[in-house]
């Protein structure tokens, strides 16, 4: 091969070695790019001007690599980022798939539904929530609504329609024949269960899901007509899930990046702010977690940000994420370098 | 320093002999590491890479200069006091363990052809 042609093939040779690199994250391009280039180049034999195939698929792994490592960050403030990032992921995941939901039915067919399978059923519902979830509480709403922003309700829920009556004989028997006629009228249902109040039964129909409960002998009995939990709310829960704890993977490397070209004051104010805003994001995190596990399990509608609205969890992550997002703020506005602050001061 | 030398894996090892004659840059290290392992082992550049990352955090490395000609960037990396300390005291137990194994192939009667 001529001088000529042989710097052609080392000209190309370089520019297919650059587009590699670009598998790396920029800031380990700035970092080790023109470096481990010049390494190629050098191993590289007289005349190449293609990488081989295993170096293709060894950058390019390698840049992945590179870009999900959270090298310099402590194994356990990864994990938990992660973690955090994860459930808010899910939690963002299982939200938008529930705007997908179709409305309530009316009181006329949702007293309908209830009469199907309890015909001493009333006409009118007892109670009435449009939302897609929310707090129900039907007294005192303005004081309570207060106290549940502040720290969280205990009876928060999806919306429904409520219908109640009082069962006249065994509470199981009202259930057990609530079954036979809901299943004779296309219902997929469920077996009824026995619990310490009473008994359950749940049943679904196209996009409505009910669900019985009685609080034993000579009480009354409740039929609530809810939405059915829409096809897309697995499936964008778990991805947000998967989406989520791989950014949050990637956030732990980039804020630790960040932090260790910072001053001392910095580090600090990061570390303090996401150690107390990690500790009092701990028991709502638990929360949403199992409840985002439950919601795959169950048919029933059910809100994987439960942490975030139950009483007193609600305190904790109103207190703790305003702390996560300042240490993730303080970590993300860069450093003033001294010799520009010192330039603008005059001195 | 018995801890480090259970963990130290076989590249840790081979990029710490590859700088023990002096600085050498990335393509420096890819070769002696072939010429060491007699040809058996070309360390991928990631690898080579990662090694170099993690063995500077561990401070048993450190950029001794770097040259910048035509636009390409050679970094020389040197042993640090620890990483000599690191590379003297696995190579001894290697030797050691090395001896061993012939002295007990010896004892055996298995290891006479080969020793």
């Amino acid at each position: 091969m001529t001088a000529a042609g042989d710097r052609s093939s080392q000209d190309a040779l370089e520019r297919r070695y650059r587009r590699l690199l670009l598998a790396y994250p920029a800031h380990y391009r700035r970092r080790r790019g023109v470096e481990i280039l010049t390494t190629l180049m050098d191993a590289a034999p007289a005349g190449r001007a293609h990488p081989s195939i295993g170096q293709v698929i060894d950058l390019l792994f390698d840049g992945l690599r590179c870009r999900l490592s959270p090298r310099g960050t402590p194994i356990a403030v990864a994990v938990l980022t992660a973690l955090f990032a994860a459930v808010f992921g899910a939690i963002g995941g299982s939200w938008a798939g529930w705007q997908s939901a179709g409305d309530l039915p009316d009181n006329t067919m949702a007293a309908a539904i209830a009469r199907t399978a309890v015909p001493d059923m009333p006409s009118t519902p007892y109670d009435r929530h449009d939302f897609l979830f929310g707090y129900a509480s039907p007294e005192s709403a303005e004081e309570n609504l207060l106290a549940a922003v502040l720290i969280g309700g205990d009876d928060y829920n999806a919306g429904y329609v409520q219908f109640t009556v009082t069962h006249a004989a065994d509470d199981l028997a009202t259930l057990r024949a609530a079954r036979e006629r809901l299943q004779a009228a296309g219902w997929q249902v469920e077996p009824v269960v026995r619990k310490p109040y009473g008994g359950e039964l749940s049943a679904s129909r196209d996009d409505l899901f009910v669900q019985l409960t009685t609080e034993g002998l000579g009480t009354k009995t409740s039929l609530s007509v809810y939405r059915s939990r829409p096809a897309a709310v697995p499936v964008l829960t778990v991805l947000g899930l998967l989406v989520g704890g791989l950014a949050g993977w990637w956030l732990a490397g980039w804020v630790a990046r960040r932090v260790a070209t910072q001053p001392t004051w910095r580090k600090v104010a990061t570390t303090v702010a996401f150690t107390f805003g990690s500790v009092l994001m701990i028991l709502p995190m638990c929360f949403n977690l199992i409840t985002i596990v439950l919601s795959l399990i169950w048919a029933r509608p059910t809100p994987v940000w439960i942490g975030f609205v139950f009483i007193p969890t609600r305190a904790f992550a109103l207190l703790g994420i305003p702390m996560l997002i300042s240490a993730l703020l303080t970590a993300a506005v860069p450093s003033t370098p001294v010799r520009q602050r010192l330039l603008r001061t005059g001195a | 320093m018995a801890d480090i030398l259970v963990v130290m894996r076989e590249a840790t090892f081979i990029v710490l002999t590859a700088l023990a004659a002096g600085p050498t840059h990335g393509y420096g290290i890819i070769r002696e590491v072939n010429e060491l392992s007699g040809g058996r082992l070309t360390l991928r550049t990631s690898t080579l890479y990662a090694a170099l990352d993690r063995l500077t955090d561990e401070g048993l490395i450190a950029v001794d200069r770097e040259e910048a000609v035509a636009g390409r960037l050679r970094r020389y990396y040197r042993l640090t006091e620890t990483g000599s300390a690191a590379l003297t005291t696995a190579a001894a137990q290697q030797q050691r363990i090395a001896a061993s194994a012939l002295q007990r192939l010896r004892g055996s009667g298995l290891g006479l052809a080969s020793a």
